[in-house]
């Protein structure tokens, strides 16, 4: 039973909890970079959630093959094939969403979401909870770049997946779908979802999570309670 | 010594595992279009001259059927509407980018352009694609083969796709001229 819900919660937890783009912040550049329509945002999407699925599956499998020392280059080149082959596929099937997500599309392999998981995730669990957790991340990406994209489509065109919408449509406010309003729409996003998450920032700062912690032992706290 | 050997060759492995697989990929989808007139391809055809009967001119017997270039640089393939002595010249041209321009470019009967198509072009966006714009296009047209092609200026900022253009339009209109008579009734 235990184990049932941790699987739950390992699926669930991309959704919005842990949501890559909105609470963790990875994967900045797709997500600002393709989101002027909701089509575009749904494609790149889906793409990185095969990519993550598919990564985890073989990472997780792979793991205690492959040397601590080498890890990141084994992962990269995993995830390189797989990019590779969404790339093909695209190519020979969606040739339309393959020229709109363009250079973007190849850049999957460096996106941080994915190296994340593989990494803090599938790297040291059991298979079936790192697909999980790779379904799960890649679906809260894909959400969150659809409801950016939406908006970003209804407000700055003033239609959307193609229908144009009275009123908006006549006179749409063209600054959403310049990089501008890509911040805007983030934002905002980002401040609703720590809303609903009722995340509030952190009462004391402590060293757990700092990079530096090891090389300055606490000294900057020391030395900020004199000051 | 098992730590020096094994990240390597686990490494290695991995890179031709996944190569291999990739090469696989490849294969199951790849779709060559070679001498197949396309649907982009006939769609530029008509924004040229508008409706005609557009055929590839292909050279060769049963499935080895190669498109006739003429041995000419850079011509993919000739389209032709023999009913109306005209034809039509895929062509990629290196702009500023190696192969940046893949163009249709339509010659009429005189031999002069009628009008040009992109089917890609990989120049710098904002600078190199503006010679996509109709004040460039326009000044190409009816570009012949005694048309000195130092007559026509550049666009400002796009100097090297403007050249790539203007070479591909003096191939194309030259290699009309040369084989006239071979592509209007070959």
């Amino acid at each position: 039973m235990a184990e049932k819900n941790s699987n739950l919660y390992e699926f669930t937890k991309g959704i919005i909890k842990q949501n890559p783009t909105l609470v963790t912040l990875l994967g900045m550049c797709p997500t600002l970079a393709v989101t002027t329509m909701a089509k575009n945002g749904i494609g790149m999407g889906l793409a990185t959630t095969f990519v993550l699925v598919c990564s985890n599956f073989v990472i997780s499998l792979l793991k205690n093959a492959i040397p601590k020392a080498v890890r990141l280059p084994c992962f990269i080149v995993i995830i390189a094939g797989f990019v590779t082959l969404i790339e093909f596929l695209m190519k020979g099937y969606i040739p339309e969403l393959y020229s709109a997500l363009g250079v973007f599309l190849s850049l999957i392999t460096v996106n941080c979401i994915i190296l994340g998981r593989a990494e803090a995730f599938a790297s040291k669990n059991k298979i079936f909870p790192s697909v999980l957790d790779g379904l799960g991340m890649g679906l809260g990406f894909t959400l969150s770049l659809f409801t950016m994209g939406s908006i970003r489509e209804i407000l700055g065109t003033g239609s959307w997946f193609g229908f144009k919408i009275p009123f908006l449509c006549d006179d749409p406010m063209t600054v959403f779908i310049m990089p501008a309003g890509g911040f805007f729409v983030l934002g905002c996003l980002i401040a609703l979802v720590n809303k609903i998450a009722n995340k509030k920032p952190p009462k004391e700062i402590s060293c757990s999570g700092c990079p530096n912690a090891a090389l300055c032992k606490g000294q900057c706290r020391t030395e900020s309670e004199e000051a | 010594m098992k730590d020096k050997i094994m990240p390597p060759l686990v490494l290695t492995i991995i890179c031709i595992v996944v190569s291999g697989l990739l090469v696989l990929a490849y294969n199951a989808t790849y779709v060559d279009n070679t001498g197949v007139l396309t649907d982009d391809m006939k769609k530029g055809c008509e924004e040229i001259f508008g409706k005609g009967d557009y055929e590839i001119m292909l050279d060769g017997e049963g499935d080895s059927k190669t498109p006739v270039t003429f041995d000419t640089e850079g011509v993919n393939s000739i389209i032709t509407d023999k009913d109306n002595g005209r034809c039509v010249i895929e062509i990629t041209e290196d702009g500023y980018s190696k192969g940046g321009l893949h163009l249709l470019i339509g010659i009429n009967s005189e031999g002069t352009i009628e009008g040009i198509e992109f089917l890609s072009i990989g120049e710098t966006p904002g600078l190199g694609t503006k010679v996509q714009d109709d004040s460039f296009l326009s000044k190409l047209k009816g570009f012949g083969v005694d048309t000195d092609e130092n007559s026509i200026d550049n666009v400002t900022a796009a100097t090297y796709s403007s050249k790539g253009m203007k070479s591909a339009c003096k191939k194309a209109v030259k290699l009309f001229d040369e084989h006239k008579e071979e592509i209007l009734n070959g």
